[in-house]
Formats: structure tokens, C-alpha cells, sequence
């Protein structure tokens, strides 16, 4: 008998069941994207800022052991972007606060630090790694017409998006949750004691939820411009013009002088946020942990990425099934 | 190699088969693409076996296929698979079904062996086991270390053996190959259709071979649909179709055609000069064949071949599409 039998062979096994079938999409679709040099580079870039912000976790932690270092720790967060949110409750402590006015605004400063994390170094590699990963995803299916891969199999619609919102979900937790979860668990590291996750235990649903609230609009819209080209290239300048017009945007309408105010009086300026994605984003993503910078604007800025989200959808779900009906 | 054994072996004519049962049953099914109507009151059974899918460009084979597997809604009418409902179980239909496509369709980046593992994952086959599966099918498939490359690199012979590949891995009992043979090399294109032979006659697999190919068709499909304008106009066995108005015999000699004609037409056989030096005698019967063998003793004349006349796929073809095409014509008239 040959060892190594060539001819056609039935297979009789067991399969696994049908709910797998939308992870065989996402783990291929994973393990594609992960070969791209860059985004290696940007997956390790993404956890250089847990470093950077475990010092003001060290240096508040130290604090209530060594009160010299909480001139230092204000000292470092105050070069930290919109400090303001915490200042008021910085200003009140005296000079040499007690162990029990440090219990007082830990949960603030901890939420804090996690949201400047979030907001900045972490959302500003998010843009970039969506823009590699995201735009290649169902333009190129539609390209090489890899869809008939897909759906001359039992393969829903449903399964194929999900498939793919998979892929940058995976990378995207990578970039938020993942370095926001380590840097919690680091400032419990060097926390007194074990009792401060009584008083902490929020924050990682907080980081959950805000990176939910940032991952799910963000994958839907850059998916979305994904399924309306043949050309990844397109879709990916697509994502980065969203980012970079509503920044300037937003930048333009905040810089108007006092002077032409006037001509803009029905605008309030909360809604000036609206008109930048990253400042809707940011906006929610504050709310979630807490801190009311825009606190008016909040409904609107959910809604807004509520509508985003369930267009994006709607698009992914006439496009990626409309080369079939062709 | 015991597969290439299994190939050789059913390499011979393929005789005509008892009726069988139907995998694909077709009643008035009718599809409009806003103007245009594809396919028009199609009605057919398909039997088990091999069978080809014919028809020019246009014809609505493509169109007939995604209505098929459930990816087109038909306007009107009614269609099985397998005995499941198009409409209402298209997603069991997919997962019995194998289709190649004709369409060159690939993930860059995903090596051919990959591709296989990924296509019979989407199948339900645990990763390990899809693995496994896509190894012996690319092996079946004469694929070498070639699997082991991008996709994108892949010769288009390759790709036809990929397409294939991901087409069967999952073991499924019908198999729709659109154009299973374009793009081969003459060698490739014997081993493809071997393939198909033998999965038909050894694993018992229905295969619905759509292609333009059409000696391909006559050597392997034992039932044969033709569409064109989008009806059906043949829908018979092979057997049936090849068969002559009028019984006859091929004969080719070594010698002069013309003394074979000479010695024929002496011991009274009507006989005629065919195609490709071919002589061609009226009847089949076993005095007609003994009669054949005693002209050419007398004559001294060395007989090469004596086969049964068949009709040629291209004459059944052109034929029907002809005729197919006068049909739309005189009832637009």
C-alpha cells in the first residue's frame, strides 16, 4: 500500500458549526493584514505611550509616600493637552495633601491620564492603522472578485461584514484597549495597595466602552469607503481627507475672531465640535470617563456616530453584495 | 502514481448510462435584468453524471448558475438543487455545492495551499483538518511546491488547478466548473478532464461542466444542455445527441481513399468520402461491418479505424443555436 495515496479522497468529519464561519473570514483577513511591515511598526509604536504614561502614574502613586514628588507629578501634567479638566481638582489640594485627599481625585487623575492616552497618542495611530488595514479589505475582494470565494459558499452577508469588521476590530483593540488595559494595570502595580481597585474598578469599562464607542463608528466608515472602490488607494485617501478636513475645519471656525461672531451668533460653538470627527470622538470618549468638557454636545456627538455607524452599514450591506446581482 | 493509475484507467469512452436521477430540476424559470431578459421560461432536468453546459455568449449560463446557488433571484418559476429549494435554501444548496468559477478569483497575498484551507474553512471544516484536506486536494489537483507561492504569482493553468481545488475540498456531490479547461495546456487540459472522469464514475459526483470547449463536452459529459437567447433549445443525452439520422461507419484506410470507396461500392455498400480522409458507409449493422472487412480483404486494403459515425459536437451546436435563434426571430415576428 503507498504510503502517500494522491487520488481523490470523500472526507467524512465532523464540521465545526455554522457561527465559526464569520472567524474563518476574520482570523484569514487578520493574518494578511498583519504581514504588512507597517503596521508591525505601528503596532509596537502603539505601546510606547503606556511607557511614557506610567510616569505620572509612578509619580502620583509616589506621592502619597514622598510629598516632594507631587510638585513634580503637577509639574508633568500640567505639559499634558487639556489639563484643564483636572486642574480645578488639582488647585484645591494644598501643597502637601494628606493620604486620604490623594484617595480623594485618584479615580480623576487616573481617568484623566487614560483619556489623554486615548485621546492622543493612541487616536492619532488609529487613524493611521485603519488607513492601512481598513481600505484593502473588501476593495481588493472586489478587485481580484474574491467575493465569489465567499459567497458561492454558505457565506451571509452578515458573516462577511462581520468577517471584516473582525480584522480591524482585532487591530484596533490593539491600539486602544489593549495598551489602556496594561497602563491600568501598571498604575495598580504601583498603587499602596490592593484596595485601590475598590475605588478604580470602573475604569476598565470605561476603557471598553470608549474604545467600543471609537472602534465600532471608525471600522463601519472606513469599510464603508472600502466597499464603494476597486482601488484600495482611493479608499484609503478617502479616510485620511475625513480625518484631515474636519480637523481643519474645526480648527478654522475655532480660530474665527471675536469680531465675526456676530455673523455666526445661531452657531453656538459646542457645535463647532461637531463638524470634526476627532473632536466628536474625543468628546464622547471624555463623557465616558467622566469629564463634562462638552457636556451639551454630548447627545448630538453619540448621534452623530450612531447615524455614521448605521449608514456605513447600510452601504457595506447594498455594496458588498451588489457584484453578485450584476 | 495510484492516482495517475485511477486516471489512466478511466481514460476510455464513457458509455451512456440507464436514466438517472435529477440533481438540478428547472421549471419555467424566467429572468429579467431590467430590459433584458436572460433567461426565458427555462424548464430542464439535469441527471446525475456529467453534464455539459452549453451556449454562445449571452446565452444566460452564467446567469442560470447564480440562480443556481441562490446568489440571483429569478423573476418567475421554480428550481431544485439537490432536491432543496433554490429560493429557500440557498445557503444549504452552497454548502453541497462546489463552483469554480470562471472569473480569475484570489486573496493576494494567501499562498494556493492557503486559499484551499481558507476556501474549506468557509465550509465548516475545522482549521487543522481544512489543512490537511487542502494538501490532498491540491495533490489530487498535480499541484507541486507551487502551493507554497502568493496566489498572485500563479499561472493561469495554476489557478484553473486552485479554482478547482477550492471547488472540492469540502467533498461536496455537485460540482458547477465554469470553464474548467480554458486557459490549460493541452496535457493539463487530458489531466483536468480525467478528474472529472473519475469523479464522477468512482466518487459519484454530478458535475455541471459549463464551457465553450465543445470536444471537451463530448468526451466527457454524458447529457448535454444547450442554451442560447436565453432558452433552452437541446437538453438530451450525449448518446442520443451523437448519434446519426442515419446509422453509419467511419473507415479509414492506410492505403488510397479512393480504392476503399472503389472496393465499397463494388460489394454494394453505399459509401461516401467524409472528412479528414474518412470514408464513410451507410449502416451499422454486423453484415454491413463484415461486409466492410471482405471489400478491403479483396482490395488488398489495410483498414486503420472503423468507428460508429457521431454526430460532431459543433454540428449539434451550431445547430441548435441556429434554430434557437430563428425560434426568437419568427415569434418577434
Amino acid at each position: 500500500m503507498p504510503i502517500h495515496k494522491s487520488a481523490y479522497r470523500a472526507w467524512q468529519g465532523d464540521r465545526t458549526s455554522e457561527w465559526t464561519r464569520w472567524w474563518s473570514i476574520c482570523s484569514t483577513g487578520i493574518r494578511r493584514a498583519a504581514r504588512s511591515l507597517w503596521l508591525k511598526r505601528l503596532m509596537l509604536a502603539a505601546f510606547l505611550p503606556l511607557l511614557f504614561f506610567a510616569i505620572p502614574f509612578f509619580l502620583f502613586e509616589q506621592s502619597s509616600r514622598d510629598p516632594t514628588t507631587w510638585r513634580v507629578f503637577r509639574g508633568f501634567v500640567r505639559g499634558l493637552p487639556q489639563v484643564g479638566m483636572l486642574k480645578e481638582k488639582m488647585d484645591v489640594l494644598p501643597m502637601q495633601p494628606t493620604a486620604e485627599q490623594f484617595e480623594s481625585i485618584r479615580h480623576d487623575v487616573w481617568s484623566f491620564l487614560l483619556l489623554t492616552m486615548l485621546r492622543y497618542p493612541q487616536a492619532m495611530l488609529i487613524v493611521l492603522a485603519v488607513g492601512i488595514v481598513a481600505p484593502p479589505l473588501i476593495s481588493q475582494d472586489l478587485r481580484t472578485r474574491a467575493y465569489l470565494i465567499y459567497f458561492a459558499r454558505p457565506i451571509t452577508r452578515l458573516e462577511y461584514i462581520a468577517g471584516k469588521v473582525g480584522v480591524v476590530g482585532f487591530f484596533l483593540l490593539g491600539f486602544t484597549a489593549c495598551p489602556a488595559l496594561l497602563l491600568y494595570l501598571a498604575g495598580l502595580l504601583l498603587s499602596p495597595g490592593v484596595d485601590v481597585v475598590l475605588t478604580t474598578w470602573d475604569l476598565p469599562l470605561r476603557i471598553l466602552l470608549g474604545s467600543a464607542c471609537l472602534i465600532i463608528p471608525t471600522t463601519l466608515v472606513a469599510l464603508a469607503f472600502s466597499s464603494l472602490t476597486l482601488e484600495s488607494r482611493i479608499a484609503g485617501f478617502a479616510w485620511f481627507a475625513m480625518w484631515i478636513i474636519g480637523h481643519v475645519t474645526y480648527s478654522a471656525l475655532i480660530a474665527v475672531p471675536a469680531f465675526e461672531a456676530r455673523r455666526f451668533q445661531d452657531f453656538q460653538p459646542g457645535w463647532r465640535l461637531l463638524t470634526s470627527p476627532y473632536q466628536v470622538l474625543g468628546n464622547v470618549q471624555s463623557y465616558i470617563f467622566g469629564f463634562g468638557e462638552n457636556a451639551d454636545m454630548v447627545g448630538a456627538s453619540f448621534l452623530i456616530l450612531a447615524v455614521v455607524s448605521l449608514a456605513s452599514l447600510a452601504i457595506l450591506f447594498r455594496r458588498v453584495n451588489a457584484p453578485m446581482r450584476a | 502514481m495510484n492516482h495517475q493509475a485511477e486516471i489512466g484507467a478511466s481514460n476510455s469512452e464513457h458509455t451512456a448510462t440507464a436514466p438517472r436521477g435529477s440533481v438540478i430540476d428547472l421549471s419555467a424559470v424566467t429572468k429579467t435584468f431590467q430590459r433584458f431578459q436572460a433567461l426565458h421560461d427555462v424548464s430542464v432536468n439535469i441527471p446525475t453524471g456529467v453534464t455539459g453546459l452549453l451556449g454562445p455568449n449571452g446565452a444566460g449560463k452564467s446567469t442560470l448558475i447564480k440562480i443556481l446557488l441562490g446568489l440571483l433571484k429569478a423573476n418567475s418559476g421554480r428550481a431544485h438543487v439537490l432536491g432543496l429549494d433554490v429560493w429557500q435554501q440557498s445557503r444549504q444548496i452552497r454548502q453541497l455545492v462546489g463552483y469554480m468559477p470562471e472569473d480569475d478569483c484570489y486573496l493576494p497575498t494567501l499562498s494556493g495551499v492557503e486559499c484551499v484551507q481558507f476556501a474549506a474553512r468557509l465550509n465548516c471544516l475545522p482549521a487543522v483538518e481544512a489543512l490537511r484536506r487542502a494538501h490532498e486536494i491540491l495533490d489530487f489537483c498535480g499541484a507541486g511546491q507551487e502551493r507554497y507561492r502568493a496566489v498572485e504569482t500563479y499561472s493561469t493553468g495554476m489557478r484553473q488547478k486552485l479554482k478547482f481545488a477550492q471547488a472540492l475540498v469540502h467533498d461536496p456531490p455537485l460540482l458547477i466548473l465554469d470553464e474548467p479547461t480554458s486557459g490549460l495546456d493541452p496535457d493539463e487540459r487530458e489531466a483536468m478532464l480525467n478528474r472529472i472522469r473519475v469523479l464522477a464514475r468512482s466518487h459519484q459526483k454530478s458535475i455541471v461542466m459549463c464551457t465553450h470547449i465543445l470536444p471537451d463536452v463530448q468526451q466527457v459529459s454524458q447529457y448535454v444542455v444547450i442554451l442560447a437567447a436565453g432558452r433552452v433549445s437541446v437538453a438530451q443525452e450525449m448518446s442520443e445527441l451523437s448519434r446519426p439520422a442515419v446509422p453509419a461507419l467511419n473507415v479509414r484506410t492506410l492505403g488510397s481513399m479512393e480504392k476503399l470507396l472503389l472496393a465499397f461500392r463494388e460489394h454494394d455498400l453505399e459509401a461516401h468520402g467524409g472528412a479528414a480522409g474518412t470514408v464513410v458507409v451507410v449502416g451499422d449493422s454486423d453484415e454491413c461491418i463484415r461486409r466492410v472487412w471482405r471489400a478491403a480483404a479483396a482490395h488488398d486494403l489495410v483498414i486503420r479505424s472503423l468507428t460508429p459515425a457521431r454526430n460532431s459536437m459543433e454540428a449539434i451546436f451550431l445547430d441548435a443555436v441556429r434554430n434557437s435563434t430563428n425560434g426568437v426571430t419568427h415569434a418577434d415576428s
